[in-house]
C-alpha cells in the first residue's frame, strides 16, 4: 500500500514538474538562439588591392563556407580586388585563402569551416566563380559598381540566398541554388549595363520575388515552374504568356523592342514560388 | 480462536487513494483493477488522466519543436530581416498549443476507438462477458506508464547527447508496461484467458490502425500526386 502511494506521488511530482518545466525550459536551459551576437567574436581582414596582383583583369572566385554567411557588396574603390572581412567564434579554424595567378585572370580560392564573411569588390575588375555556403546563407547586393559575368550562388544542403540588384548593375548570368530553403530577390533595377540572366533554383522550399524590374530601357520576361507545388504571382501590368497552377511565364509589354533584356528561370521542386507579391519585404533588402 | 473467514480490503479515499490507483497501476495491475472493478468507478479520473498525460507531452513536442525551429530560423536572420523575424518568433509561441490540443485530441480518439476494437472483439469473437464503458474506464488508466515518456522527453530536453539513449530505454518500458495494462484491463472486465486479451488488446487494433494507416497513405498519395501511384 505504502509502494503505491510513493509511485503515485512520484507520477504525480513528475507531472507537476512537467508542466512547470514545460513553461520554464526557455528560461532554465538558457535563451532561444538570439540575433545579437553575445558571443567573443574573432575578426581577421584580408584584402588584396592592384598592386598585389599586376595585369590582372579577371577575377575567378572558388569560395566555401561549410557553416555561417557571406555577404557580398560592391564598392567604387577602383584599386580593390577584394576585402574579405572574417567574423568567426574564438577557436574557430582560421580561413583558408589562395591566390593564384594565370595570365589576366586572379584564382582566388577561399575555404571556411565556419564564422561569416563580408565581401567587398572593387569596380574594375571582371568577377566569375563560385560561392557557396552548406549550411547558412548568402546575401548579394549588385551595385551599378558591379562588374559581373558569371557568379553560382549557392546553399549546397540548406539555408538562404537572397539578392538584391539595383540600378546600373552589371552581370551576364547569375546562378542561384539552395537544396532546402529559400531564395529571395528584390530587382530594383529599372536598367542595366547589358542583357542579364538569372536562373534560381530551390529543390525543397521557395523562392519569392518582391518585384519584377518595368524600367523604360530594361524589358524583363520570367517564367516559374514547380513540380510539386504551386506558382503564385501578381501579373499586374505584364503581359501573361502562360499561367498554369505550377507554371507562369510573364514579360513587360517592352520586352521585344528594348535593347537591354533581364531573362529571370525559377524553378522550385518542392514547395511554391511567390512573384511579384508583398511578403515579408526584408529591411536589408528594400 | 476462530478462524478467518473474509477478508474485507478498505479502498482509500481522497487524494491518498488517488495516489494508490496510479502507483497500484505500475506496480499492481491486476489487484488494482480488480479493487476498482468492486469499487465505483467513475468515467471522470480515466478522462482527466488521458487529458493531462497527453497534454504534457504535446506541450513538451511543441516546446522542443519551437526551439529548433528558432535554431533553424536563426540563419534567415539577414534574408528577411530581424524585425520581420521576431514576428515570426511570436508566432511560433502557437505551436505548442497546436500539439498540446491534437496530441489530446488524438489520444482521447485513440482511447475510444481502442476500447471498441477490444469490446468487439472480447465480446463477439471470444464471448466474453463486460461492457465498454467499464472497459473504456479501465483503458483511461493506461496512460499512467506514458508518465516515464514525459520523463524521458524533460531529460532530452536538457541535454539530448546523454539522455537520448536512457530516455529510448523509458519509452520502451512505457509501451511495453501500457501493452500488458491493456491487456489485463480486457482479460479482467472479459473475463477471458491472457492469450485471447492480447489479441482483443493489441494484436487486432495494431492491425486495424496499420491498415487504416495504409489506407488514408494511399487516398492522400493518390491526391497529392494525381495517381502517380
Amino acid at each position: 500500500m505504502r509502494a503505491k502511494t510513493i509511485i503515485g506521488g512520484i507520477i504525480t511530482i513528475i507531472l507537476l514538474v512537467s508542466v512547470i518545466f514545460t513553461f520554464m525550459s526557455p528560461i532554465v536551459l538558457g535563451p532561444f538562439p538570439t540575433f545579437e551576437e553575445d558571443r567573443a567574436k574573432i575578426i581577421r581582414t584580408y584584402t588584396l588591392f592592384a598592386s598585389d596582383a599586376p595585369g590582372v583583369e579577371y577575377v575567378n572566385l572558388n569560395f566555401t563556407i561549410k557553416t555561417g554567411g557571406i555577404d557580398i557588396n560592391f564598392t567604387n574603390d577602383s584599386n580593390l580586388i577584394y576585402r574579405f572581412v572574417f567574423k568567426q567564434d574564438e577557436g574557430a579554424t582560421k580561413p583558408s585563402i589562395e591566390n593564384i595567378t594565370v595570365n589576366s585572370e586572379l584564382i582566388v580560392n577561399v575555404m571556411v569551416e565556419s564564422g561569416d564573411v563580408k565581401v567587398m569588390f572593387g569596380n574594375s575588375y571582371i568577377y566569375n566563380g563560385t560561392l557557396r555556403v552548406s549550411l547558412g546563407r548568402i546575401t548579394a547586393k549588385l551595385s551599378n559598381y558591379s562588374n559581373i559575368e558569371f557568379l553560382d550562388l549557392a546553399a549546397i544542403y540548406a539555408g538562404g540566398v537572397s539578392v538584391n540588384i539595383k540600378d546600373g548593375a552589371s552581370f551576364d548570368h547569375l546562378n542561384i541554388r539552395v537544396n532546402a530553403g529559400g531564395i529571395m530577390m528584390q530587382i530594383g533595377a529599372e536598367t542595366l549595363k547589358k542583357n542579364s540572366s538569372i536562373s534560381a533554383r530551390v529543390e525543397l522550399g521557395g523562392v519569392i520575388i518582391g518585384s519584377i524590374p518595368m524600367g523604360t530601357e530594361l524589358g524583363s520576361r520570367l517564367r516559374a515552374t514547380a513540380d510539386i507545388g504551386g506558382v503564385s504571382i501578381a501579373p499586374g501590368n505584364f503581359t501573361v504568356i502562360k499561367q498554369t497552377i505550377n507554371e507562369v511565364e510573364i514579360r513587360t509589354n517592352n520586352y521585344l523592342i528594348v535593347p537591354t533584356k533581364l531573362d529571370i528561370e525559377i524553378f522550385t521542386g518542392l514547395g511554391g514560388s511567390m512573384i511579384n507579391q508583398a511578403f515579408f519585404l526584408p529591411s536589408n533588402l528594400s | 480462536m476462530g478462524n478467518e473467514t473474509s477478508v474485507q480490503r478498505e479502498s482509500s479515499s481522497g487524494f491518498t487513494g488517488f495516489l494508490e490507483r496510479l502507483g497500484g497501476i505500475l506496480l499492481e495491475p491486476r489487484r488494482t483493477f480488480y479493487d476498482m472493478m468492486q469499487g465505483k468507478m467513475g468515467i471522470l479520473e480515466p478522462l482527466l488522466l488521458i487529458i493531462i498525460f497527453f497534454g504534457v507531452q504535446g506541450a513538451l513536442v511543441g516546446v522542443f519543436t519551437v526551439r529548433i525551429l528558432y535554431s533553424f530560423l536563426a540563419f534567415f536572420s539577414p534574408i528577411i530581416g530581424t524585425e520581420q523575424l521576431r514576428t515570426l518568433q511570436g508566432s511560433l509561441l502557437i505551436v505548442p498549443v497546436i500539439t498540446t490540443i491534437s496530441w489530446i485530441v488524438v489520444a482521447l480518439l485513440l482511447w475510444v476507438v481502442s476500447a471498441g476494437i477490444a469490446h468487439l472483439c472480447a465480446q463477439f469473437i471470444f464471448k466474453g462477458i463486460g461492457s465498454y464503458t467499464q472497459l473504456l474506464k479501465l483503458y483511461g488508466y493506461a496512460s499512467v506508464p506514458s508518465s516515464l515518456v514525459v520523463l524521458g522527453m524533460m531529460l532530452v530536453s536538457l541535454n539530448f547527447s546523454i539522455f537520448f539513449g536512457p530516455s529510448l530505454i523509458l519509452c520502451l518500458i512505457a509501451v511495453f508496461w501500457t501493452v500488458i495494462i491493456l491487456v489485463i484491463a480486457v482479460e479482467r472486465c472479459y473475463l477471458i484467458d491472457p492469450g485471447q486479451a492480447f489479441i482483443s488488446s493489441f494484436i487486432v487494433p495494431l492491425i486495424v490502425y496499420l491498415a487504416l494507416s495504409a489506407l488514408v497513405w494511399l487516398i492522400s498519395s493518390n491526391l497529392v500526386l494525381g495517381g502517380f501511384l
